[in-house]
């Protein structure tokens, strides 16, 4: 069963924009799917529409079989949504914004204290329990979220840039949390402008640009269609003319420093046979750009250029 | 589903948010009728004398009451939702399966607590400078000051 299926979703403002132009998305449940876009691509409208917050124009959506206008209380029931942007209320304690999220979803008060116990303590929470919101940080701010998100126990959570804004320490925590959450049975649904997160994270992966899905496939099928690698190659020695190979594109960043783009049919084998050959030392590789960035960028730019990624 | 765990969360959420920021919502109230009580009902009514056997403060504490009943529950609604709307955290409730009616439902009864504390407060208030009245005149006046307030106060408390 699809924990999301959305068909011909279309969404033009007031104004008479036109943030949707008919998308068509499933994302089968147990799922870790990655909705990725540009700003202003029609994520978060997309996301709005799923969680009731937007209307649609027209096109249904339904979120476990469940059809969002017809079945609505069902179809919310089984939808956790942590949004962009802090929402909850400031004055309240921790406790009291799990419990009120609860009360709204109708679970009882016992049930409730045992979920928001557990949650605060898995997300380190626990001793914050008692303070009021605005006295949080904003990793603790954005946890505090996930975990009311998590109160109703959703079958299908959708994270809207959660680790926007927070350090890497807190990050890398979440993606624990995350992983953890999806391999309990939630199907798990993040946006990102971290393609990095996005990689390491999901199975599969839509992207949105201008109101229409420009890509929608699994990460590996994604990520097996990128023919250029490009590293960054810090040498021993000072170099002052970039070095020449055949089929690899070499510019010299600065005298000790390569920006090689190697196409996957040379490898790298031969670039360092080669480089050795012209007697040049490698002192360290690293990866220029994040695989799936480089990915995005051409699906992006191809779409805005209307030409082929 | 049941809405009954919804309504009474937002219930208790509503009365919880007043009573905490009770600076905010029951002092107002009081320190104004209680000037009210002071310059008009005491230093001005009770010049007035009575009419039909009724003191100005028989007249007017009633009405002061319901006034103040009126205008916080309607206030407290208003301003709820307004912030509730402002700061976004309505989405929490957008978002869940509550239904428009039972969201409406837990602010008005919200409305209604607060109204009901307000008057009580106000209630007291009155009660207080009633008597307050009441031993000035006795001292000052003599035994020439019969209260109808005392009469009316005890009707309705």
């Amino acid at each position: 069963m699809n924990a999301l299926s959305i068909r011909n979703l279309r969404k033009t403002y007031a104004n008479g924009f036109e943030a949707l132009k008919g998308i068509n998305l499933d994302v089968e449940a147990g799922d870790f799917f990655a909705l990725l876009g540009p700003n202003g691509a029609g994520k978060s409208t997309a996301i709005s529409i799923i969680s009731s917050l937007t209307n649609q124009t027209s096109g249904t959506v339904s979120i476990f079989g469940h059809d969002l206008k017809k079945q609505r209380n069902q179809a919310k029931t089984c939808l956790g949504l942590v949004p962009q942007e802090v929402n909850f209320n400031q004055f309240d304690t921790v406790m009291a914004i799990l419990l009120n999220q609860a009360g709204y979803y109708g679970t009882p008060k016992k049930l409730a204290l045992e979920r928001a116990e557990y949650y605060l303590k898995h997300m380190d929470l626990w001793d914050k329990r008692h303070t009021v919101s605005r006295r949080l940080s904003g990793g603790m701010k954005r946890r505090v979220m996930i975990a009311r998100a998590m109160i109703h126990a959703p079958k299908l959570l959708i994270l809207d840039e959660p680790t926007a804004g927070v350090d890497i320490e807190i990050r890398r925590s979440m993606w624990k949390m995350m992983q953890e959450v999806n391999q309990q049975g939630t199907t798990i649904i993040l946006t990102t402008h971290y393609l990095e997160e996005a990689e390491s994270l999901c199975r599969n992966i839509a992207i949105i640009d201008q109101g229409l899905i420009v890509e929608h496939s699994s990460m590996a099928d994604l990520l097996a269609r990128l023919h250029i690698d490009h590293f960054v190659l810090d040498l021993q020695h000072p170099l002052t003319v970039a070095p020449t190979i055949a089929g690899c594109h070499i510019d010299l960043t600065d005298s000790k420093t390569l920006s090689v783009s190697v196409p996957k049919e040379i490898g790298l084998n031969h670039l360092f046979s080669e480089l050795t050959q012209q007697n040049i030392q490698v002192a360290s590789l690293k990866n220029r750009t994040n695989r799936l960035e480089q990915l995005f960028m051409d699906l992006v730019e191809a779409k805005t250029t209307g030409g082929q990624p | 589903m049941s809405y009954w765990i919804p309504f009474k969360t937002i219930l208790v959420k509503e009365i919880y948010r007043f009573v905490r920021i009770w600076p905010q919502t029951l002092l107002p109230p009081a320190i104004t009728t209680a000037l009210y009580f002071l310059i008009f009902g005491k230093l001005i009514g009770s010049r007035i004398g009575t009419i039909n056997g009724a003191s100005y403060m028989d007249y007017i504490v009633p009405g002061v009451i319901l006034m103040s009943v009126i205008s916080h529950s309607y206030a407290n609604v208003v301003s709820s939702f307004y912030s509730t709307k402002f700061q976004r955290h309505i989405e929490e409730l957008l978002v869940a399966p509550v239904p428009n009616w039972v969201i409406l439902s837990g602010y008005v009864f919200g409305g209604i607590m607060r109204g009901l504390l307000v008057g009580l407060v106000v209630a007291v208030i009155a009660m207080i400078v009633f008597r307050d009245y009441h031993s000035i005149a006795k001292h000052c006046l003599g035994n020439c000051a019969h209260d109808r307030n005392v009469v009316f106060i005890s009707r309705f408390y």
